[in-house]
């Protein structure tokens, strides 16, 4: 992927001592940034907490940066392996966090369009929201972060393998693993309507 | 017709794009009715995963940047040819960031090891400064400098062996496991791991040539593992992982060395300041 002209501009910038250039980059990418995290963590006050740590480290390091990667994407794998320490840490100290939209969130309708030809929509209630819960809550925190980056962020499976540093084999795997959990949790809302 | 119906897995790979052969897996689908009603079946769950995520508000980016700036010291140009001499130090950083830039693990590791040699042969056996020398301060900068990038590698190391520690501990165990990533993960982490101990004991940091030899000695312990162990093997590996809580005191020692090496930073920047 070929890096974005004006973010080579401003890494130039920033690596010949103008440390202002850097601001143009947190502006660009700090929302990018911040969903991958909370859909990593589930967690607004640890998503911000990875977007500050992100943008540190990313500047202490930006002369290893290799430009073959986007700005973007090298940023993303800063923030995931962030994210995994910290979800590291967290499993010794508490529970999962409940998803997004989970338990003690307000209920709330989403509408779901499926798979079948001919558009067929089915309302779904907070349950569905729960079973989507349940289901991230069973992934390993690599399966999670597989899963985030392919389905959420549309990441290659390349770029997943080496931010939980798997073969591609393995990191193909990886999402699978995943599909599987968050499939079983969900095929009781979902098979009745599409099959 | 092909009646060799797709797995559930080749389903999942081709409902993300990732199938070796899209369009076959296409042919098939058109073909196979029991195919084709269970990758609607996955489309349809897969579909309906979202996550919404909360806006983090409209001045979000300014006030990002006004929590970062602060803690941004200016770069120095990677690539300076021709340092004064008082900035010896400096420029063996500007030099380890122009390595850094060829490949991070291999050039942190060569930096650590080059800069051994140079504060080798700078500083006395007794580690104290030469007074009145030129060389005195280069040297116990060569030193500190050798230190910090030894910290900043051992960041990724320990990040990386607690995730492959993590991911082996966290296996759902199957009569026949296959753990062949992990242990050639546990390979790699295992010569860059001997390295890091090397270094850190000419550093005479005690305290972490203690834990990377505790590390290892497990690192060792599972590339020996051959690829497909039996439940009771990876039982057994868990086990150890478990009782001598090493990823406990890998995540303990981590935050140890960020804290350090951010000491480190924020002195070499005064140290700069009043030169």
């Amino acid at each position: 992927m070929q890096m974005d002209a004006q973010d080579a501009a401003a890494v130039a910038q920033v690596l010949a001592g103008d440390r202002d250039a850097f601001r143009l980059l947190v502006e660009r990418h700090t929302r990018a940034v911040f969903r991958l995290a909370y859909r990593l963590t589930g967690n607004q006050t640890e998503a911000d907490d990875v977007v500050q740590e992100t943008f540190l480290r990313a500047y202490a390091k930006l002369a290893t940066y290799q430009h073959q990667a986007s700005f973007k994407t090298w940023l993303c794998r800063i923030a995931v392996n962030y994210s995994m320490d910290m979800m590291a840490k967290r499993k010794h100290e508490t529970a999962m966090p409940t998803m997004p939209g989970g338990e003690g969130e307000p209920d709330r309708e989403i509408e779901v369009q499926s798979g079948r030809p001919g558009p067929e929509r089915m309302v779904l209630s907070v349950e569905m929201q729960g079973a989507m819960q349940r289901g991230i809550n069973s992934m390993t925190d690599v399966e999670r972060t597989a899963f985030v980056m392919r389905h959420f962020e549309g990441c290659s499976i390349e770029e997943i393998s080496a931010v939980t540093h798997q073969s591609i084999t393995s990191a193909k795997n990886t999402v699978f693993r995943a599909v599987q959990k968050m499939r079983r949790s969900l095929s009781p809302f979902v098979t009745e309507n599409a099959g | 017709m092909n009646t060799n119906h797709l797995s559930e897995s080749e389903l999942a790979l081709h409902y993300y794009g990732d199938a070796e052969d899209a369009a076959a897996a296409d042919r098939h689908l058109e073909e196979c009715e029991a195919c084709r009603r269970e990758f609607q079946r996955l489309q349809a769950v897969l579909s309906s995963v979202e996550m919404p995520v909360p806006e983090p508000g409209r001045n979000y980016e300014t006030r990002v940047w006004s929590r970062l700036a602060p803690q941004l010291e200016p770069l120095e140009e990677p690539r300076t040819e021709a340092a004064a001499p008082s900035r010896a130090a400096s420029s063996i950083w500007a030099a380890w960031q122009s390595w850094a830039s060829l490949g991070a693990v291999a050039a942190l590791i060569a930096a650590a090891f080059f800069l051994g040699r140079v504060s080798e042969r700078a500083v006395p056996a007794t580690g104290t400064h030469v007074a009145g020398g030129d060389t005195a301060p280069i040297s116990a900068d060569a030193q500190n400098i050798r230190h910090r990038v030894l910290l900043i590698a051992l960041e990724g190391h320990f990040d990386r062996t607690q995730r492959v520690l993590t991911e082996l501990a966290n296996a759902d165990p199957a009569p026949s496991m296959d753990i062949s990533a992990e242990s050639a993960a546990a390979r790699e982490l295992l010569d860059d791991n001997r390295l890091y101990r090397q270094t850190a004991a000419q550093l005479r940091d005690e305290s972490l040539v203690q834990t990377l030899d505790e590390l290892e000695r497990m690192l060792v312990d599972i590339s020996h593992r051959p690829g497909t162990v039996t439940r009771a093997e990876w039982s057994e590996v868990r086990q150890r992982i478990e009782s001598q809580g090493i990823l406990f005191k890998i995540r303990v020692v981590s935050s140890e060395v960020r804290e350090q090496e951010r000491e480190m930073r924020v002195s070499a920047a005064k140290y700069k300041v009043t030169t």
